[in-house]
């Protein structure tokens, strides 16, 4: 229930925010860490998702890289938190992640076949980029933690990537 | 001492650049992945030299040729090793990160 909760909230946070919304004004590192271990969490559980419904072996790929490598972006996190005794706060911003992302996740749940692939693709497009601006402009710059500000650093060009990632395999879906 | 050591620098790098004498035995390359980009790829490799691919990155990546003549998996922190193809150029990427491309270029 609580996966599903999250992966329905993943889904929604692509299309409903705006980027502006995706981060408070000068979050503090434990909210900074929060926004950034939901967000990654929440596109474990949009993988998820997409490898129970998706059809396309490309779109299915790329759902299993986004599970491995958010996973292991969050278990970075994870550890760095707890070596730096930063316990991450719960804050309006990854709230709304969570609930906006719950309509998109129940949108994605009544397609299939092509129209599915589409519309994951499409939203891992739009969650990239908006949690990518996010990160240059708001989060990254905010964090005072230097371990923190690199690890949010190393995430953006991996989150890049994803983003470029999925705009080529949107551009190739007929 | 200062420009002793310059000069030997110098010459040690010169040879480290110039190419292999004609039928040198096979050597041994690094590429180095980190940020999820590849380094620098080092020239005049020869066919049937060997490339260790560090992978620095917490997530995992490939080296695949699009060629399909070399492919090797690197988990996270880990590395691998593939043998130059023959001669050419031969492109290559990360299966899993598309994005993530590079060129190596083989003489006989």
């Amino acid at each position: 229930m609580i996966a599903k909760t999250l992966l329905a909230s993943a889904s929604a946070l692509l299309l409903s925010v705006s980027p502006t919304t995706l981060a408070a004004e000068s979050p503090t590192d434990p909210q900074i860490a929060h926004i950034a271990y939901t967000a990654g969490l929440l596109d474990v559980h949009a993988g998820e998702q997409a490898l129970r419904q998706a059809a396309d072996p490309a779109v299915r790929q790329f759902a299993q890289t986004m599970i491995r490598d958010h996973k292991a972006v969050n278990q970075q996190a994870i550890a760095l938190l707890k070596k730096l005794g930063l316990r991450p706060e719960p804050n309006a911003t990854s709230e709304k992640l969570t609930s906006q992302a719950r309509d998109t996740a129940a949108h994605l749940g009544s397609l299939t076949g092509r129209s599915c692939d589409k519309a994951y693709i499409r939203n891992e497009v739009a969650f990239h980029r908006q949690v990518n601006e996010a990160l240059s402009n708001s989060l990254i710059p905010n964090a005072r933690n230097a371990q923190l500000k690199s690890l949010l650093e190393n995430g953006l060009a991996l989150f890049q990537a994803h983003q470029s990632h999925a705009e080529h395999l949107l551009s190739q879906l007929k | 001492m200062g420009r002793f050591q310059s000069l030997a620098t110098a010459i040690a790098g010169a040879a480290l650049l110039a190419p292999p004498p004609a039928g040198a035995t096979p050597r041994g390359h690094v590429v180095v992945i980190a940020n999820m980009k590849f380094g620098p790829v080092p020239p005049h490799l020869k066919a049937g030299d060997t490339i260790i691919w560090i992978n620095k990155d917490i997530i995992r990546h490939t080296a695949t040729a699009k060629d399909q003549t070399f492919h090797v998996d690197l988990p996270p922190g880990g590395s691998g090793k593939t043998v130059v193809p023959g001669p050419g150029r031969h492109a290559f990427y990360c299966v899993y990160h598309p994005t993530m491309t590079g060129l190596l270029s083989a003489s006989k």
